[in-house]
């Protein structure tokens, strides 16, 4: 009776996770979905900011800014492109609060809040392969990671301590990775380039056997 | 000496006519002449109204959508057109009830109708250097050229604009979004960039 309890339990589960868990975009016609947003405004709230705000001090007019002179001899498309920029809070206004990487942020800082889809903000470098070449462009330019990640981003895989595991690999993998090696070769491939990356070490760095 | 010093006055006014004019075109300006000469409200007004007497049109010579466009432009400052075609109550506004530049601002200096008073475009040092510091230059990125601000702030607001008082006329309630509906699409696709 438990067997078929249990049974009834994972198939429901399953039932579940193929619901929701394997959903896409690309996919839209079946299942349940996160209603995802397609603009900023559809989840912004007034309510909150004017809250925030007004506790700060600030007013309506930090985001909605109407003291900004229009010359009448201006062309009509410009004069409505400067009054929807001033009017409409732009990008530096917003990250002022929320992605402020000399500062720091003051507001929730999730990327995800406001850019729904992620991919969209993402540089095309940081593709499958990034994890294993981001510290060539990192050690070059570190500045450039600072534009969206805060340091903490790069401590948290590189100096973190406080947890036994890491990211990727558990910690202390580097001596037991020969067992994994040997017994599925193909699933180092999976991120690795075998011929460079396993050669890096067994083979320049002095470790052959 | 001192004809010909009355001579040269002359030969320069001549020249130079404009010079008969204060710089800043005071001399042209109905609103802050209004207190001093009654006859400068029939460049707006058809009649002058007492005191009791009221009209959907404000007695104006054009109609109330209209009439300020006699000297200023369309779109004098950013939010103007996002205001068109708005409900303007419980602010004054025109025709057809909606927003109108005489709904934020007072034509009125005061002195010239008892009891009115009229504020500043007034912001306190923190907002200002806010907007100085970060939107103008967000502004400037965008639209690529030099925008300036805070030159005049005597624009005879019918509120404050200190704690909201301006927009809260009729922004008290602000629209409600749905945001925490939807938020839950954020924690499926949380990026790892804190």
């Amino acid at each position: 009776m438990k067997r078929v309890g249990f049974i009834y339990i994972l198939f429901v589960g399953f039932v579940f996770a193929a619901l929701v868990g394997c959903r896409t975009q690309e996919a839209p016609e079946w299942g349940w979905k996160a209603d995802r947003p397609r603009m900023t405004r559809e989840t912004f709230s007034h309510d909150v900011h004017k809250k925030v705000l007004e506790k700060e001090g600030f007013g309506c007019f930090i985001c909605h800014t109407t003291d900004v002179e229009i010359d009448e001899y201006t062309e009509p498309e410009e004069m409505i492109k400067i009054s929807e920029q001033a009017f409409f809070p732009g990008k530096d206004t917003c990250h002022f609060c929320h992605y402020n990487p000399q500062a720091g942020n003051i507001a929730p800082d999730r990327c995800g809040i406001c850019h729904f889809n992620t991919r969209e903000i993402q540089p095309p470098n940081h593709n499958f392969d990034w994890v294993s070449r981001h510290a060539v462009f990192s050690k070059a330019d570190s500045k450039s990671c600072e534009d969206c990640h805060s340091p903490r981003f790069c401590e948290d895989c590189h100096k973190r301590r406080d947890l036994p595991t890491r990211r990727v690999h558990d910690r202390n993998f580097r001596f037991v990775h020969a067992i994994e090696a040997r017994a599925n070769p193909r699933t180092c491939g999976t991120c690795h380039q075998l011929s460079a990356f396993c050669e890096k070490c067994h083979i320049e760095g002095g470790y052959e056997r | 000496m001192r004809g010909s010093l009355s001579a040269i006055i002359f030969m320069l006014l001549l020249v130079f006519p404009a010079a008969l004019y204060s710089q800043d075109g005071d001399e042209e300006n109905p609103h802050k002449e209004m207190t001093e000469d009654q006859f400068v409200c029939l460049e707006c007004h058809t009649k002058v109204p007492k005191e009791t007497e009221s009209s959907p049109d404000y007695f104006l010579v054009d109609l109330p959508s209209e009439n300020c466009l006699g000297c200023h432009s369309e779109m004098p400052h950013p939010g103007v057109r996002e205001h068109e075609g708005k409900e303007a109550s419980p602010l004054p506004g025109d025709e057809n009830g909606k927003v109108a530049c005489f709904s934020c601002h007072d034509p009125h200096p005061v002195g010239v109708l008892k009891g009115r008073v009229v504020y500043k475009a007034e912001l306190d040092e923190r907002n200002k250097r806010f907007i100085k510091f970060v939107v103008l230059p967000d502004v400037e990125k965008t639209v690529g050229k030099t925008v300036s601000s805070g030159e005049n702030e005597d624009v005879r607001l019918r509120h404050p604009v200190s704690k909201n008082e301006l927009c809260n006329r009729c922004h008290e309630s602000l629209p409600k979004t749905n945001f925490r509906g939807k938020v839950l699409w954020d924690k499926f696709i949380r990026l790892y960039s804190y």
